[in-house]
């Protein structure tokens, strides 16, 4: 990832309320429930992070948008220490 | 209070377990690379330094880092066998910094050539054009369980690591994950790059037959006209 695409990345998620979570590393936004891991973000390009989180969330659930979907325990966990 | 039966209970029993061996492997690491770079301190100019350090992860940070492996930074609790220290590649740390950076490549060739077979896993820049670090663990001997990490760097690069880690992450490992953010990597970025040119103008004043107090007189100019 080179800076220019690290800042940009930056500022997406800034601008569309995500804040950092740093004992998890992960950006999440409460209003949408969109959940990214550091490493998903780290992997995708910017388009990619753009697109995502364009995309409506029109269920109840957080949506997680890691590089390996985390097992159902562990979404729970991070949902709980969201909340 | 974490019950005993939980993942972090079990690492902590390991790490208590494995404590011994790790204060073995740091001997065993610092002993060959103070022998491998003796003939290189013998060479060095007045203004050439090597510093070597060295740790053993605490306990609390051995298990913090090995949480941030995953994704999301949680322990699958059903799954406590997948977890152990032992995965961890730098439980033993030994740090080679050097001044100025032109010895790096040296002293690399001499310390890898003996760690040949030790998985490499450099740090560079975000674009990855400029290397800030090499990087490589493996075992100290066979049949050992641990795996020790040599790093090779500038010693303002080290010395830049030491103070973040000690200043903003050794209070509480839960905040290295700060380090992660896009926003404080950035901003590392930005000071290992200055870091860098400093050291590097450092370098080619000494090495274009310029003194010492050239150099950093110049060095001091340049600051002076950033900051301006």
């Amino acid at each position: 990832m080179t800076r220019a695409d690290s800042a940009e990345k930056d500022r997406i998620l800034e601008s569309a309320g995500f804040f950092y979570d740093f004992n998890k590393d992960i950006y999440l936004n409460r209003e949408s429930k969109k959940v990214f891991s550091v490493e998903a973000i780290t992997d995708n390009p910017v388009e990619w992070l753009r697109t995502r989180i364009m995309e409506r969330n029109d269920t109840e659930d957080w949506i997680f948008y890691f590089n390996q979907p985390p097992d159902p325990d562990v979404r729970q966990e991070i949902i709980e220490g969201i909340r | 209070m974490i019950p005993d039966g939980s993942i972090d209970g079990r690492l902590r029993r390991e790490y208590f377990e494995l404590l011994p061996e790790m204060g073995r492997a740091k001997h065993h690491v610092e002993a060959r690379v103070l022998n491998l770079l003796l003939p290189i301190r013998d060479t060095l100019q007045p203004y050439e330094r090597i510093v070597i350090k060295h740790r053993l992860k605490e306990c609390e940070s051995a298990i913090d880092s090995l949480r941030r492996r995953e994704e999301g930074g949680t322990f699958n609790r059903k799954q406590p066998q997948r977890y152990s220290l032992r995965d961890l590649p730098d439980l033993v740390g030994i740090r080679i910094m050097l001044f100025p950076p032109n010895l790096i490549e040296r002293v690399n060739a001499s310390v890898r050539a003996h760690f040949e077979d030790w998985r490499t896993d450099p740090i560079y820049e975000s674009d990855g054009t400029i290397l800030f670090a090499y990087k490589y663990d493996g075992y100290c001997q066979q049949g050992h369980r641990i795996r020790t990490e040599v790093q090779v760097m500038s010693l303002l690069t080290g010395l830049f690591s030491e103070v973040e880690h000690d200043a903003l992450y050794k209070p509480d490992p839960r905040y290295k994950g700060v380090a992660k953010s896009l926003k404080m990597q950035a901003s590392s970025w930005f000071v290992l790059n200055a870091l860098r040119q400093f050291e590097n103008t450092f370098e080619n004043l000494i090495t274009s037959g310029g003194t010492i107090k050239n150099a950093i007189e110049e060095m001091a100019d340049e600051i002076v006209e950033k900051l301006e």
